[in-house]
């Protein structure tokens, strides 16, 4: 085995080790962040300062990173983090997301209104896949932030439960609740937009 | 979920109500169930007993599977709007050479 190259540190001294780690380790991980950070701004410019702060702190705080654990999620943490900050500086406390625990996720998961306002025209949601990109996008940004960030962290990135949990720091009872409720939020207006497109027949909007 | 979920699935057959339309064999977990679980299923997050038992019920109820599949479809939808996004090549420049300047925390 010539596994030399793989096992020596490029460089000598450890501040040039400390930066070949970060740039194997992190950067590949960039474009999810931006992603992520893109859906949680709404913007391109929003996203791109983001993600260069993101990147920036995750780079100071390097040896707090604890190797072979996943580094997309340690930085989607940081993503998130840096984000609120932003938001509480800016003072926009407009979408604070009330918590009725009573509505819990097993219901969420069994009752489903979108489904029984779609099933005779079209039971098995077909209409999902006519609807363009872009739409699911903005439909996906209109999410008040805390359902946003479940919806994109768990049907976007593909993370589990605990991980978003824990970037999140929230109970997994809670990500669940958050998560099905996005779902059901977005279903909604897609249904709503399938509708008015013609996409499917039927009354758009609440029911 | 909860380990003893399908013994007392079992045990109980089908005592604890809510419809069932697929074959009944005896161990089908009930519609209400199936549909309680239904997201995590899809999310790939219940365990092995648990995972089987909604898919075994999915697999046989005919009132079911719409539903499956329209959570399936939304899913898949979802799944595909992102699979564009990426970072400009501009941003990682940036990013890379704010990097390079800036001093790494040497541990000595």
């Amino acid at each position: 085995m010539t596994s030399e190259d793989e096992d020596t540190p490029v460089a000598t001294d450890g501040d040039s080790a400390h930066r070949v780690n970060f740039i194997d380790e992190a950067i590949p991980h960039m474009d999810a962040v931006y992603r992520f950070a893109l859906r949680l701004t709404g913007t391109q410019d929003g996203a791109e300062d983001l993600v260069q702060d993101t990147f920036f702190r995750a780079f100071r705080a390097w040896d707090q990173y604890t190797p072979g654990t996943r580094c997309k999620s340690w930085l989607f943490t940081i993503c998130r983090n840096v984000f609120l900050r932003q938001r509480e500086r800016r003072q926009r406390h407009d979408e604070i997301v009330q918590e009725t625990s009573q509505e819990d996720a097993a219901s969420l998961s069994r009752e489903a209104p979108v489904f029984a306002a779609s099933k005779d025209s079209d039971p098995e949601g077909d209409f999902f896949k006519s609807i363009v990109d872009e739409e699911i996008l903005e439909a996906i940004d209109a999410l008040p932030h805390e359902y946003r960030m479940a919806v994109v962290l768990s049907d976007l990135e593909d993370l589990s439960y605990n991980e978003i949990a824990e970037i999140m720091e929230i109970p997994v009872g809670t990500v669940k609740s958050r998560l099905f409720r996005g779902r059901r939020q977005l279903q909604k207006r897609l249904h709503g937009y399938a509708v008015e497109m013609g996409y499917i027949s039927g009354t758009a909007g609440d029911q | 979920m909860k380990p003893f979920d399908s013994l007392r699935k079992l045990f109980g057959s089908i005592g604890g109500g809510g419809e069932n339309h697929g074959d009944d064999d005896g161990v089908m977990i009930s519609c209400d169930e199936a549909k309680t679980r239904l997201f995590e299923y899809l999310d790939g997050e219940l365990g092995e007993i648990s995972h089987d038992e909604v898919k075994l019920h999915v697999e046989r109820c005919k009132a079911c599977d719409p539903r499956f599949q329209f959570e399936r479809h939304f899913l898949d939808a979802l799944q595909a709007a992102e699979e564009r996004g990426a970072a400009s090549p501009e941003l990682k420049d940036r990013i890379l050479k704010v990097l390079a300047e800036e001093p790494g925390n040497d541990p000595s």
